[in-house]
């Protein structure tokens, strides 16, 4: 198990530049995930760090020796990639020896070390069998058991999951995430998916454009998004935002949206930017609750959706759409009319222009640079 | 003392073979190890013996060069060769020929194998795997055989078509030996040597087309016609093409079919390109002019494939 | 659905058409079998009953004159080596060019070439070979021959096999680097055993080509390291022409293709599909 340091990394193709300049200290037996959408250059990063891809410019160290110059085969990294990467001619037990056989372990080590792993990924029956007479699942699971033989300083997971159906997913996310707290090795995953990297990351790194977007736990990026971008990612249905100008008067804070139309915003709240500033107010849907007549948006319901215990109203007020969660059955049909008002201290502020967070204090915000 | 500088060597040699057989081992995984052992062959052999000769075909046109107990002797005669390449007797007419033979077997084939892929991807898969083996045959086979074979065939005094003719009570002909026909023959030979290969590839073509188009279709056409017109035909443009140009450009090469039937006779009636410059450099012993027509040869050959290569590019982009 | 049962006669003509060819495809197989078996008189009177005689062969194989037998062992030395020679070296340049990091020039500039030297005619360059193999003493020896025959082929050997390595997916040579493999093992444990079937069908093939070639072997070669075509060729130049006994030359130097047919079929169809400029 290793730390892993990254400064100041950067990747181009030519002269487009995918990753410009990334920081990210990973600690000792952490469970990273690095997520954001396609093209924001995570797989490139992990890549990066395996070996595979060359890097730029920075310097990439793994346990404090600088691996820039070193060969993947020489990092002692393991690595699941999205496809497994089974080796089809070679049955599963083959698979998992395979790197301790280039090593040159002790073929008793081996043995000792594929039927350990084997044992913790009840492959044991699997053995004997090749990569294309199992389910995926189990091939899932064979790759997962090649890397744990190894006892490598770093773990990399690229998307491993996304050839899975939807029930294994969850299953197999459970199942990684006891492995690591088993094994407390440093891992780092790669996904597009905002709910694998909520459910399983120490933290999370989000990613997009090559630039690191916020480096925290899941509550923190959650709670405390530091950009737009990141309230819009993580998420799901995604945070609403409605675009306006703040406006004190008489002592009362507002927000002017639409054409005209204002929606009174908490007082108390320490935190308000200051007047005439526009803003885009950010509030998740389970924040969004109705109100009496005046106090909130007045919205028209435009789809109902409901999974049985929850259910979301898809609703339109001055053309901003927004979106609300709601725990109990609401009597109400598309078509509707109906007063929604967000909770008073969940909301947040981004600036219309940068998209960046405005807030003086940050409790519990934490981000890269 | 003595003992000293006796012994203090033999420590050090081992040590010292040790670095290097770690350096060696070292060497030996490192990517540079690889690239050389893996390219190198390749590199080296299409460099001495495909890059090389044409550098020495040039400069053996400028030579007039015997053979005498095995050595070669080397006169410098500048560019006569070229002079007399010009007024060659056989190259000219064997290039027209060539010409001649590519395009007329080649649409030949093309036209009867595309048909007979058409309607055998149709068939059942018993008869198509059959038809498969059966026209693997002539591909497979080595040429000089297919000569032989045909040579006896087509023999005059008793071959089995001329047999053949004579039960329908036609006078023999003599294909091979009579000027006014035996290039037709030699491309008849071509023909029924290379339409199976034709067929093989116009079959897979038909195979790998997508059979929802077809289904789709079903639903437009009105008859095997306008299907055939509409969809298979567009369809299939791209392996026609291809197909057409490589082995027009690749019918250049022949070479062993008329070397056994004919030798290029009667006159030259069947001269080809590629036996002009095995007469001119073998049999006459004229390596210069010889390099001449191979160089020319070469230039005709590589700008007709560079030329196929910029339409299939051009095609492709449109 | 109508319009197959208005073409069904039509498409029995053709079908018919078709059939007609592979007979005229066969024919002429069947008939210089035949003619193996016969004797000179019965093939000069083209007799069609005849008794099978093995004279032929017994002349071609046990005579003192035939060098026939030694031909087909100089074939088949020549044939193997160069096949087995191209098959390691198109593999290895061709994992080497696709998979590694390689200028473009230089890979695009190689297969180019390649390719566009397997266009050529043959003769060109063995006019060439002729002088150079003159000057070293290569003229009538194995290792001009084999070096020769790998030339011609490796062309026609790199193409198929990059094509079949292109179907090993990407992952698993980055999954064997990290499982600590160097560029050699993952080559040998990896990749090798992946394209073993593209391997087969590409050494079918280019052994086919090999033990066929009459260009090559007709100029570099004499007595002593003379291939099969060369010495059928023989039988029909001389003032003579032994009928008999070119025909049961070519019989039996149909032999490994016929083997390989009915052994190969799969990898013939397959190495020739994908050999195909496409």
């Amino acid at each position: 198990m290793s730390s892993v340091t990254l400064s100041n990394i950067k990747k181009s193709y030519g002269d487009v530049s995918v990753i410009q300049g990334i920081d990210l200290a990973i600690n000792n037996g952490e469970f990273i995930v690095l997520v954001g959408p396609s093209g924001c250059g995570k797989s490139t990063l992990l890549r990066m760090i395996a070996g595979l891809e060359s890097i730029s410019g920075g310097t990439l160290s793994i346990g404090g020796d600088p691996m820039n110059d070193v060969h993947a085969r020489d990092r002692d990294i393991a690595m699941v990639f999205q496809s497994y990467a089974l080796y089809p001619h070679m049955s599963v037990r083959d698979n998992i020896a395979f790197a301790l056989k280039m090593r040159g372990v002790d073929p008793a080590r081996i043995e000792r070390e594929v039927a350990n792993a084997a044992e913790i990924l009840s492959l044991g029956h699997l053995l004997d069998r090749l990569p294309r007479e199992l389910s995926g699942g189990q091939r899932q699971r064979v790759a997962m058991g090649r890397a744990i033989v190894r006892h490598p300083k770093v773990f990399l997971f690229d998307e491993p999951l996304s050839n899975l159906d939807a029930k294994l997913r969850v299953q197999m996310r459970v199942e990684i995430r006891e492995l690591h707290q088993r094994l407390q090795a440093t891992s780092v995953f790669v996904t597009h998916d905002q709910v694998e990297a909520m459910t399983m990351a120490d933290r999370i790194v989000l990613l997009n454009d090559g630039v690191i977007q916020q480096f925290g736990t899941p509550l923190e990026l959650y709670d405390y998004p530091c950009n737009r971008f990141v309230a819009a990612f993580i998420g799901s249905p995604g945070m609403n935002f409605v675009d306006g100008t703040i406006e004190h008067e008489e002592g009362i804070a507002a927000l002017s949206y639409g054409d005209g139309r204002r929606i009174e915003l908490n007082p108390e709240m320490a935190r308000l930017p200051a007047a005439g500033q526009a803003v885009t107010l950010g509030f998740r849907p389970e924040h969004l609750q109705p109100c009496a007549k005046g106090q909130g948006f007045e919205t028209l319901i435009t789809s109902i959706e409901t999974t049985g215990f929850e259910n979301y109203l898809y609703c339109e007020a001055q053309g901003v759409r927004m979106c609300a969660l709601q725990f109990e059955r609401l009597d109400c049909r598309v078509g509707d009319s109906i007063h929604l008002r967000p909770a008073a201290d969940k909301l947040h502020f981004f600036d219309q222009v940068t998209g960046l967070r405005l807030e003086s204090e940050a409790p519990l915000m934490r981000t890269a640079s | 003392m003595f003992k000293k500088m006796t012994t203090q060597p033999v420590p050090d040699t081992t040590g010292q073979l040790k670095t290097l057989l770690r350096s060696l081992r070292r060497y030996a995984e490192s990517d540079g190890c690889w690239y050389s052992i893996s390219l190198g062959p390749l590199a080296l052999i299409l460099l001495l013996l495909t890059i090389l000769p044409i550098i020495w075909l040039g400069w053996m046109a400028l030579h007039d060069i015997n053979w005498q107990d095995g050595v070669s002797h080397w006169e410098y005669v500048g560019l006569n060769n070229v002079v007399l390449f010009f007024d060659n007797h056989f190259y000219w007419p064997g290039l027209l020929n060539t010409f001649i033979f590519s395009i007329s077997a080649v649409s030949v084939q093309m036209v009867l194998g595309f048909l007979m892929a058409l309607v055998v991807s149709r068939s059942d898969r018993k008869s198509r795997l059959f038809l498969t083996v059966v026209f693997l045959l002539p591909i497979v086979l080595p040429p000089i055989v297919i000569g032989a074979i045909w040579k006896l065939m087509l023999s005059y005094d008793f071959g089995v078509i001329n047999d053949f003719l004579g039960l329908l009570g036609i006078a023999p002909v003599d294909w091979l030996g009579n000027a006014d026909i035996a290039l037709m023959s030699v491309i008849a030979v071509d023909i029924w040597h290379w339409t199976p290969f034709v067929f093989l590839l116009m079959l897979a073509g038909l195979e790998s087309l997508p059979q929802e188009v077809y289904e789709a279709s079903s639903l437009d056409v009105r008859n095997a016609w306008q299907e055939f017109w509409y969809i298979t035909l567009p369809l299939m443009q791209g392996t026609i093409l291809i197909t057409l140009l490589f082995r027009m450009v690749l019918s250049f090469k022949v070479f062993d079919e008329i070397y056994l039937l004919t030798g290029g006779g009667p006159g030259t009636a069947t001269e080809v390109v590629s036996f002009s410059i095995y007469r001119t450099f073998f049999t006459e012993d004229r390596a210069g002019l010889g390099a001449v027509m191979s160089i020319f040869t070469l230039l005709v050959v590589a700008a007709l494939a560079v030329f196929a290569q910029l339409l299939l590019k051009r095609r492709k982009q449109s | 659905m109508s319009h197959t049962r208005s073409n069904h006669g039509f498409y029995r003509v053709t079908q018919l058409f078709v059939w007609c060819y592979a007979l005229i495809i066969l024919f002429p197989f069947l008939w210089i079998a035949m003619a193996a078996f016969k004797r000179q008189i019965d093939i000069l009177t083209s007799s069609f009953f005849f008794t099978p005689v093995l004279s032929n062969f017994e002349e071609l194989i046990f005579s003192k004159q035939s060098s026939f037998f030694h031909d087909l062992l100089n074939s088949g030395i020549i044939a193997i080596s160069s096949t087995a020679i191209v098959v390691l070296i198109s593999a290895m340049a061709s994992f080497t060019l696709l998979r590694m990091y390689v200028p473009r020039w230089l890979s695009v500039g190689l297969f180019a070439w390649a390719m566009l030297f397997h266009m050529l005619p043959p003769i060109t360059f063995v006019s060439a070979w002729f002088t150079i193999f003159s000057e070293l003493n290569l003229i009538n020896t194995y290792s001009g021959m084999i070096l020769a025959h790998v030339t011609i082929n490796l062309p026609m050997g790199l193409w198929l096999m990059s094509n079949f390595l292109k179907e090993v997916p990407r992952d698993l040579y980055e999954a064997a680097a990290i499982d600590g493999c160097s560029n050699a093992a993952t080559f040998f444990r990896i990749v090798l055993p992946l394209i073993r079937t593209g391997m087969i069908a590409t050494a079918a093939l280019i052994f086919i080509f090999s033990w066929s070639d009459f260009t090559i072997a007709l100029n570099l070669t004499a007595k002593a390291t003379q291939t099969v075509p060369v010495s059928i060729a023989t039988f029909a130049q001389e003032f003579e022409i032994k009928y008999g006994q070119m025909a049961a030359g070519s019989l039996l130097s149909t032999l490994p293709a016929l083997l390989l047919i009915v052994f190969g079929q799969r990898y013939i169809v397959k190495g020739l599909l994908s050999g195909s400029v496409k």
